[in-house]
């Protein structure tokens, strides 16, 4: 049983057609009638010990298939449940006979979204074995082909061991398919060859070469990672995280429980309205001088303590709401926690898994977070306006200007955060930020280049808006509030707040922009 | 064109075996497919261009807790940066909670010591404090005689065993090592093999748990296969203890509470062997009258007391203890059968023990001047019971009883795999689950109660949990698998066990009715039922995790067993058995007895 799984067999591929996908991916398409078993006379022989001689039969009439048991002396479980008679199968049902699971699949087709592939990692040798002349992709990847809408790399490739993310195109994901270690090396050349023509076979090549260097061959060492830069300011910044594993459960949980109320069409109109009608009851508050950021109860430090707590409450709830949606398309984060940058602390929650999903829900999961830090700055925003003035005013004012700084920052497409996912999912760019980068330091360095792609134009648009945006912000902040601050603190402090406030908004643009301009003014 | 094939089929293989050239070709495969003498495949390279693979972005949200614009600045500081001292960092690390490691001096004087290489994931582990202490400890205990390279640790190892249980190295609690003195560890590495051997003899609160090796070595924590052929594997089950010191003294605090009792002099006891047989009649008189037995049977006297103190409220705790001390005196009398049925009737008449002991109590204190030769409790336990069941034959146990004692314990150093086939289950039951925060015994006795409800051996599930999961209900491992038996929710969580991540009682279930099953058909195949040597091939059969880890289960029979008879109130401890020395016993108090006693039940 080979597992050539990228091209399915069987008869005319009609999305009715339910087939049975063999634990090594083999897929058998279901017509007529087919009997499972050990024995050789069977449709479906499975070479097992658990699997009885005859163990089981499906009928499938007009598109319905049913399951029996054919006596077997362990019995057949579907979903979990011993069947007992004849039971309808449906696609995604799982069939248990002896120790295998086979699933039930519909059909797809060639345009559609496939299943993931997930080759869970096996006990890895430290020094690699030899391939033996039999290139084999090692274990520990996920594989699945998105729609056809999701253009030329449809295929999400996900390596287990790194966690790492890769796509690539319908040609390599056939030849990916070819290296299962059954073909020496001339026959992959050959076979690359007959499938694609001339240029099969440096494709086969290219793509050998790549996957080796990423470690994903049996028998090929990857190429070694740089080693982590020993220098004080990296290892000061390198993160360090506690990550809590039953995080992707909570989620889960609570989207069971509730959350995916929330997801309801009713519910997120509610939401919308609410982020609508906080973000100007916000503006309100702010020039009608309901509140001061960082004061409550006239008090600079008890207002940054709040603030502070506050984050760490929409922060949450931003990070939950990731959560929820990804639990909403039934993906599990695959890791949720703290992290500590320098002395800073960060929530975080890994949604890579989204890569498995199409385009608009990745857009989806991405825009959960920010959505739900304006729609709770929207909350807090409508509660301060209704409170009466005192400290309980001062809080809420401090907690949706903290939902509201939180929900501007992460949409700041120019660092690796909500805002950045979104727009490279909208422009079907995945390294937009690496490019632009690129682009901008070559740039600025002097070379007179057209720009690569319309995409980056706009992404460099966004970026600068984002800026001037920001900028804005601080200026408006700055007028608004310094004669205010200067009252309840001293003249210093305020200067360090405001300076403080400037600087960094304006580091992630210098950052950007300085190192090119230095090599420039160097290389003059 | 065939032999552009070949050469090609060449060059591929020389891609794949050479970093250096495969760097080359990535950077210009054209020139790298011209030099190699193809000039065809260059062409083709030509027209297709490009890395086939495109990477793509984490998708990790992150959100700053303390003011976002800090945030921004440390975003900035990651712009300036190159991508990869941040990249690096959190796609490697492993989504475990940070292990009990320690950062400590221990770990910063291992990155500094010449004669352990490290790579960098290592030293950043180490940095990191993911390692456990005793693994540090040992690594250090090692390198003082050789140099050693470590392979993995616990980021660069992958974070699930092939069965999807989660790996020691993953709890930063294992070290693979590659080389010693800078030979690679193989099968005709001498030095490593007698460094495999030293492992298991090392003081206890270094002693490793798991040695995998090349070889296969004798004792319960060695296991070889496949995977294990170029380095030793050194992990620990348990988490590293509360409190945990290095070893710094030769001579180290056990790491259990000391027995609390046992023999003295094990003299003595090949002495009471040898009068065996007078002793055996009289047995068997006492036990045709019980009213005089006591001065024959009682061998040890504070121990009967003790039992007769405590039987009022706990009759299965009785029950446990003798069948746990029983078990010690069979471990290597392979002919000793009768003895145990003998012994299983004996259980089922413990209330007739009661009412007899009461009556032995009186002659108690007379006897202890003898005690102190005698046996122990041990012995005086079997007998009670004998006295209870009333039947001839058992006075051969009593005679069983005792010579064992007087040769057996040398014989704790058995492997796991088989050791003592005649164990007899102490009983002790727990009805229902007894709770996350549960003793590890407790849970052990509540599967063994479970396990013996159908018939099936104690053991059973209680060595699957204790590989799979450290016998905890994990709520996760691998990304899908939970529990104490580390199922696939993606499987398992539907129809008849569905909710068993939230329900302990489901996933012993499932593993019994899967044992029932896997049973049946190891039945079927002529495979032993009752063979304690095969229990691990059982739950493998149940569990299948991958070939080279079937081993492991059998590997924890004691350790199972250990629990069950704890729960049962002996043998608190019986980490000094393990150790494969002859065991220094000592009498003890009452006082002590009891205390002890209160702590194991």
């Amino acid at each position: 049983m080979t597992a050539d799984w990228s091209c399915a067999a069987g008869v005319i591929p009609s999305a009715h057609v339910l087939e049975i996908v063999l634990p090594d991916h083999d897929r058998h398409s279901l017509a007529g009638e087919v009997t499972i078993g050990r024995d050789p006379g069977n449709s479906l022989r499975l070479a097992d010990q658990s699997v009885s001689r005859f163990h089981a039969r499906i009928r499938a009439v007009n598109g319905v298939a049913t399951l029996e048991d054919a006596g077997s002396s362990y019995g057949t479980w579907l979903d979990g449940r011993r069947v007992d008679g004849a039971v309808e199968l449906h696609e995604g049902s799982r069939i248990r006979v002896g120790n295998q699971e086979l699933l039930v699949d519909r059909q797809r087709d060639a345009h559609e979204a496939g299943r993931t592939i997930v080759v869970p990692p096996a006990a890895a040798a430290t020094v690699a074995a030899r391939f033996g002349g039999r290139p084999r992709v090692r274990s520990g990847y996920a594989l699945k082909r998105l729609e056809v809408q999701e253009g030329d790399r449809r295929w999400v490739l996900e390596d287990l061991r790194s966690g790492r993310f890769v796509r690539m195109s319908d040609v390599d994901a056939e030849l990916f398919g070819l290296l299962d270690g059954s073909r020496t090396l001339t026959d992959l050349m050959r076979e690359a060859g007959r499938r694609h023509g001339p240029n099969g076979p440096a494709r086969l090549m290219l793509l050998m070469a790549t996957l080796g260097e990423r470690g994903f061959l049996t028998g090929s060492s990857a190429a070694e990672d740089e080693a982590p830069r020993t220098g004080r300011l990296a290892r000061l910044a390198a993160p360090r995280q506690v990550a809590w594993q039953g995080a992707a459960a909570l989620f889960a949980g609570a989207y069971r429980h509730g959350g995916r109320l929330l997801l309801t069409r009713p519910a997120l109109t509610l939401l919308a309205v609410i982020a609508l009608a906080g973000m100007g009851t916000f503006a309100y508050l702010v020039a009608g001088r309901y509140g001061t950021p960082f004061v409550v109860a006239s008090k600079v430090g008890l207002g940054g303590f709040v603030f502070v707590l506050g984050r760490l409450a929409v922060a949450s709830v931003h990070e939950l709401a990731h959560g929820l949606v990804m639990a909403a398309f039934g993906r599990r984060p695959r890791e949720a926690g703290i992290k500590l940058v320098l002395i800073f602390p960060y929530v975080f929650v890994d949604t890579s898994e989204a890569w498995f999903e199409p385009r608009r829900r990745r857009i989806a999961v991405s825009a959960a977070g920010p959505g739900s830090d304006l729609c709770l700055g929207g909350l807090f925003s409508l509660l301060c306006l209704a409170a009466a003035p005192g400290s309980l005013r001062d809080v809420l004012f401090q907690l949706a200007f903290g939902a509201y700084v939180g929900a501007f920052f992460n949409l700041n497409p120019m660092v690796e955060r909500d805002g950045y996912h979104i727009v490279m999912d909208l422009e079907r760019e995945p390294d937009l930020r690496r490019r632009a980068r690129e682009q901008l330091r070559r740039r600025l360095g002097g070379q007179r280049l057209p720009s690569d792609s319309a995409a980056l134009t706009r992404y460099s648009v966004l970026a600068l808006g984002w800026s001037a945006a920001g900028a804005a912000m601080a200026i408006a902040m700055s007028l608004r509030y310094r004669a205010e601050l200067a009252v309840l603190a001293p003249g210093p402090v305020v200067w360090v707040l405001m300076a403080g406030l400037w600087i960094l908004l304006a580091a992630p643009v210098i950052l950007a922009l300085a190192p090119p301009l230095l090599e420039r003014a160097r290389a003059r | 064109m065939a032999g552009d094939e070949e050469l090609a089929a060449r060059l591929a293989e020389r891609l794949l075996a050479d970093p250096e050239l495969r760097a080359e070709f990535r950077r210009d495969p054209v020139a790298a497919a011209r030099r190699a003498g193809l000039a065809g495949l260059a062409e083709e390279l030509g027209t297709v261009g490009g890395d086939p693979l495109q990477t793509l972005a984490l998708r990790e949200s992150r959100s700053s807790l303390a003011g976002v614009a800090v945030a921004a600045a440390v975003e900035g500081l990651a712009l300036g940066l190159p991508h990869d001292a941040f990249a690096s960092g959190h796609a490697r690390e492993s989504g475990l909670d940070a292990p009990r490691g320690s950062s400590s001096s221990a770990a910063a004087d291992l990155i500094h010591n010449h004669r352990v290489t490290l790579d960098a994931d290592g030293i950043a582990d180490l940095r990191a404090g993911r390692i456990d202490p005793r693994v540090i400890s040992v690594l250090e205990e090692l390198s003082r005689k050789h140099t050693i390279t470590v392979s993995a640790m616990c980021s660069d190892h992958p974070r699930l065993t092939a069965g999807g249980s989660v790996s020691n190295h993953a709890f930063g609690r294992a070290v693979d090592i590659a080389s010693i003195d800078g030979q690679p560890v193989g099968p005709g590495n001498q030095v490593a093999k007698a460094i495999a051997q030293k492992l298991a003899s090392l003081d206890p609160a270094i002693r490793p748990t798991e040695i995998g090796s090349p070889w296969a070595l004798p004792g319960p924590a060695y296991f070889t296969d496949a995977a294990h052929q170029n380095h030793l594997h050194v992990a620990y089950d348990d988490p590293v203890a509360d409190g945990w010191k290095p070893p710094a003294a030769p001579e180290q605090p056990q790491e259990h509470a000391p027995a609390v009792i046992v023999d003295e002099d094990t003299d003595t006891d090949s002495d009471s062997s040898d009068d065996g047989d007078s002793s055996d009649d009289d047995a068997d008189n006492d036990n045709s009258n019980d009213s005089d037995d006591s001065d024959d049977d009682a061998d040890s006297d504070d121990d009967d007391e003790d039992d007769d103190e405590r039987e009022d409220g706990d009759s299965g705790d009785t029950e446990a203890e003798a069948d746990a001390e029983s078990d010690g005196d069979d471990d290597d009398d392979a002919d000793d059968d009768d003895e145990d049925e003998d012994e299983d009737e004996d259980e089922d008449e413990e209330d007739e023990d009661e009412d007899e002991d009461e009556e032995d109590e009186d002659e108690d204190e007379e006897d202890e001047d003898e005690d102190e030769d005698e046996d122990e409790p041990d012995s005086d336990d079997g007998a009670d019971q004998d006295d209870g069941s009333d039947q001839d034959d058992d006075s051969d146990q009593d005679d069983d009883a005792d010579q064992d004692n007087g040769s057996d314990q040398d014989d704790d150093s058995d492997q796991g795999g088989g050791s003592d086939p005649e164990w007899k289950d102490p009983g002790g039951d727990v009805h229902g689950y007894p709770g996350p925060d549960a003793p590890r015994e407790k849970v052990a006795a509540w599967m063994a109660g479970e396990a013996r409800r159908r018939g099936l051996p104690a053991e059973l599930p209680v060595m699957a949990a204790l590989v799979e999961s450290g016998l905890n209900d994990l709520d996760g491992g691998d990304a899908d698998s939970v529990g104490f038996f580390q199922m696939r929710v993606g499987i398992w969580n539907q129809g008849e066990y569905a909710g068993y991540p939230d329900r302990p009682e489901l996933q012993l279930e499932w593993f019994l009715d899967h044992a029932e099953a896997v049973g049946k058909q190891r039945a079927a195949r002529g495979l032993p039922l009752d063979d304690p040597r095969a229990y691990g091939e059982w739950i493998a059969d149940i569990e299948r995790p991958a070939e080279q880890y079937r081993g492991r289960y059998q590997l924890r029979l004691d350790d199972a067993r250990e629990l069950l008879e704890r729960f049962g109130g002996r043998r608190p401890g019986s980490g000094e058995g393990q150790a494969g020395e002859r065991v220094k016993l000592k009498l003890i108090t009452r006082e002590e007895a009891l205390r002890a006693r209160g702590n194991g039940g």
